[in-house]
């Protein structure tokens, strides 16, 4: 069946069209995409430089990012680098702690703090004096994690 | 020039093994909309000429489990009962993209929301496409009205089985091979693990490039869904995704050919355009805010591997090798679908090239309908719209089932992921790696059927639950890298023994020319530094696979107590 609209309009997006799909799609797969993968080693996931070794440096570095947060004494560009690892580090705290002994229990209060305060990091709120205490808390349920999980000893 | 002939072979056979199933699903609807609904009843299913039939369309779609060439048998009968282009291309584009298990499924991968608002986006594509469709197609739509009395009974199965084995070998058939000519191209034209870094998050061109390279593309609703987990576990770009899903999942070649083919290059083109425009609208639009929070990019994704051709340069090549890496990824149900295929198609070449006369003339035949019935018992007439709206809505509930069948119950599948796990860690043990390579990717789809299975049994799936489970997949994508890390460092280590021996004997043939012999001291110096940081190298790959081992071990047992 013929197209009933085939006027001029049409026709020309039909040839341009397809040739431009077809001359995009050939650059695409000769030259960009065309490189045939080596090595593995570049797939390796890239491990950030303040991703925290246990429970205690998630503590330590979250403690470190929020003072100078607080303290006021960073440029804009440290101010905002030191924002972004400290929505990292709480972002990163449920995984951390869900890798450990901790119960499902235990390790439940610190996902929850971890989803408030990531919320509040992620909307515009400056005031960090305000998230004092939750971030107090959230370091506290870190630091005693590794304590009150079954099997530790203090050997 | 070999290796990629094979490559683009194996990858078409693998596409064709994967369709295989929901082709005879797509056969069986178009039959049952022929010869059960009518014209009338397929009208009224898709909301008649109204702008509701675009939605309707899309719902519908949404419901029957079929992939984009499962649809062509469907939309080829629904433009034959003459319906609206801008439903015909809605019901086209939709179908493929989800179905029950394939949406459960993608309850998982991510946050819920995305994959609602990926369901949602692609609503608001269709609508936009179906009204621009239908400006510009509607009366090359309307065409070839049915008007054909049916029989009824087991004459009438008699015609169903026909209809699909004629539409397999015929045009239906012929349409399925252009589909996968698709992937053959794609996997003749890409070299093996090309596009891992195509379509990072953020890369202003990503949704373009994934645009690009998902026209060609055929891909089976579950598997999108995986590789719109992978994507997203990988923090791969979310518009690229949503690009994948609608242009790569939605339509294939065979898709663009049959609409050439029914409406006209012009049309096409503008439809095309226009679906492309959208898709890439409503990709920019979808960017930003869907990128998952916590996720830190990957700077890769394997999403795209399956595309690529799969044999590396250089790779010796025989029909064994070809034969397995063609049937690696083809699973039971696509087997018993490639089988029910054959046979029917063997059908269809019977009733077409050796008994044509016969079956013309059984098909020409319907005995009139006995004018006195019993009212009551077996025997009482139904009428067609009733049994063919019980065979469409007893297939959307053979869906639920069957969803219940693919995700068992907890205890079940974690009964299963414990056998994984031990051919896992047993291989990493033993360091048989090929068996570890082969059991991970097991293990990993396990998991997500725990967390499936699990949500659907309980109408519940904890944060707890599904952080064990995301960390499973994460150790077990880590052990994978370390474990093919090590096996390169064997490979080279291997390679350079072999260049070793070669230069040992070159030196004993060369043994009085003297001036060599310090350049020979040199390298012999550079060879045993190579070796001190591959042996470093390697001892440290080691120990990240025996940690890792490790780590999956403590994991098993709270995952166990998690969802138990």
């Amino acid at each position: 069946m013929k197209p009933t609209r085939s006027s001029w309009p049409t026709r020309l997006v039909a040839s341009r069209a397809t040739q431009s799909y077809f001359a995009c799609l050939f650059f695409l797969l000769f030259l960009g995409c065309g490189q045939e993968q080596e090595s593995l080693h570049d797939a390796d996931h890239y491990v950030p430089p303040h991703w925290p070794a246990n429970l205690m440096d998630a503590a330590h570095k979250m403690d470190q990012r929020y003072q100078g947060l607080l303290d006021g004494e960073l440029d804009s560009e440290d101010l905002e680098r030191n924002r972004s690892e400290l929505r990292d580090l709480i972002a990163w705290a449920p995984e951390i702690a869900a890798d450990t002994d901790l119960t499902e229990s235990q390790w439940l209060p610190i996902y929850e703090l971890s989803e408030k305060l990531r919320k509040r990091l992620e909307g515009a709120d400056t005031n960090y004096a305000d998230w004092q205490s939750d971030i107090d808390q959230l370091r506290q349920l870190l630091t005693e994690a590794p304590v009150s999980a079954p099997g530790y000893s203090d050997s | 020039m070999d290796v990629i002939l094979a490559g683009g072979l194996i990858r078409a056979l693998q596409g064709l093994s994967s369709a295989a199933p929901t082709l005879i699903v797509g056969l069986f609807i178009a039959a049952v909309f022929r010869y059960y609904l009518g014209q009338a009843g397929t009208q009224r299913l898709f909301g008649g000429d109204g702008l509701r039939s675009l939605p309707q369309a899309w719902l519908v779609g949404m419901l029957l489990p079929v992939c984009s060439i499962g649809v062509i048998p469907i939309i080829r009968e629904m433009k034959r009962m003459g319906l609206r282009p801008g439903a015909i291309t809605a019901f086209a584009l939709s179908a493929p993209l989800f179905n029950p298990l394939s949406l459960l499924y993608g309850l998982t991968l991510s946050r819920p929301l995305v994959i609602i608002g990926f369901a949602l986006g692609s609503l608001l594509v269709v609508t936009l496409l179906g009204l621009i469709w239908d400006r510009w197609a509607t009366k090359a739509g309307l065409s070839e009205v049915p008007r054909e009395e049916n029989p009824i009974g087991l004459r009438r199965l008699g015609f169903c089985l026909l209809y699909m084995s004629r539409e397999l070998f015929g045009t239906t058939g012929a349409l399925a091979l252009v589909a996968v000519c698709g992937l053959l191209i794609l996997g003749a034209c890409l070299p093996h693990g090309a596009l891992q870094g195509s379509v990072e998050q953020l890369d202003p061109l990503a949704p373009a490039k994934m645009a690009l390279v998902a026209i060609p593309i055929y891909a089976t609703p579950m598997l999108t869904m995986s590789q719109l987990g992978m994507m997203f576990a990988h923090g791969n770009s979310p518009g690229a995704a949503f690009c994948l899903l609608l242009l790569g999942t939605g339509m294939n070649l065979a898709t663009l050919w049959w609409i050439v083919k029914s409406y006209g290059k012009g049309a096409t083109a503008l439809w095309l355009s226009a679906l492309v425009g959208i898709v890439l609208a409503c990709a920019y639009t979808v960017e930003r805010p869907l990128i998952p929070p916590g996720v830190e990019p990957a700077g890769h994704t394997h999403a795209f591997d399956i595309y690529t051709n799969p044999l590396h340069q250089g790779t010796p090549l025989s029909f064994e090798r070809i034969w397995d890496t063609a049937t690696k990824t083809i699973g039971f149900s696509e087997w018993i679908g490639l089988a029910a295929v054959a046979m029917i198609a063997l059908v269809g070449l019977a009733s077409r090239a050796v008994w044509p006369a016969a079956t013309e003339s059984f098909l020409a035949h319907v005995p009139a309908k006995p004018i006195i019935a019993p009212t009551s018992g077996l025997g009482q007439h139904v009428s067609s719209r009733t049994v063919g709206m019980t065979c469409l809505v007893g297939l959307i509930a053979f869906s639920v089932v069957a969803c219940y069948a693919y995700y068992p119950a907890p205890e079940e599948v974690l009964e299963e992921m414990r056998l994984a796990r031990v051919e896992v860690l047993s291989g990493v043990a033993s360091r048989d790696y090929e068996q570890s390579l082969h059991w991970i990717p097991i293990l990993d789809e396990w998991s997500r059927k725990l967390e499936v299975g699990y949500a659907m049994r309980r109408f519940e799936l904890r944060p707890y639950q599904q952080m064990q489970a995301h960390l499973l997949r994460k150790k077990l994508e880590l052990l994978e890298h370390a474990i093919e890390h090590q096996s390169e460092h064997h490979d080279d280590h291997a390679d350079e023994h072999h260049d070793d021996h070669d230069d040992h004997a070159d030196h004993a043939d060369h043994a009085d020319e003297h001036h060599d012999d310090h350049d020979d001291h040199d390298d012999h110096d550079d060879h045993h530094d190579d070796h001190d940081d591959d042996h470093h190298d390697s001892h440290d790959e080691e120990r990240e696979i025996e940690e890792l081992r490790m780590a999956i071990m403590k994991n098993s047992s709270r995952l166990a107590t998690a969802f138990q």
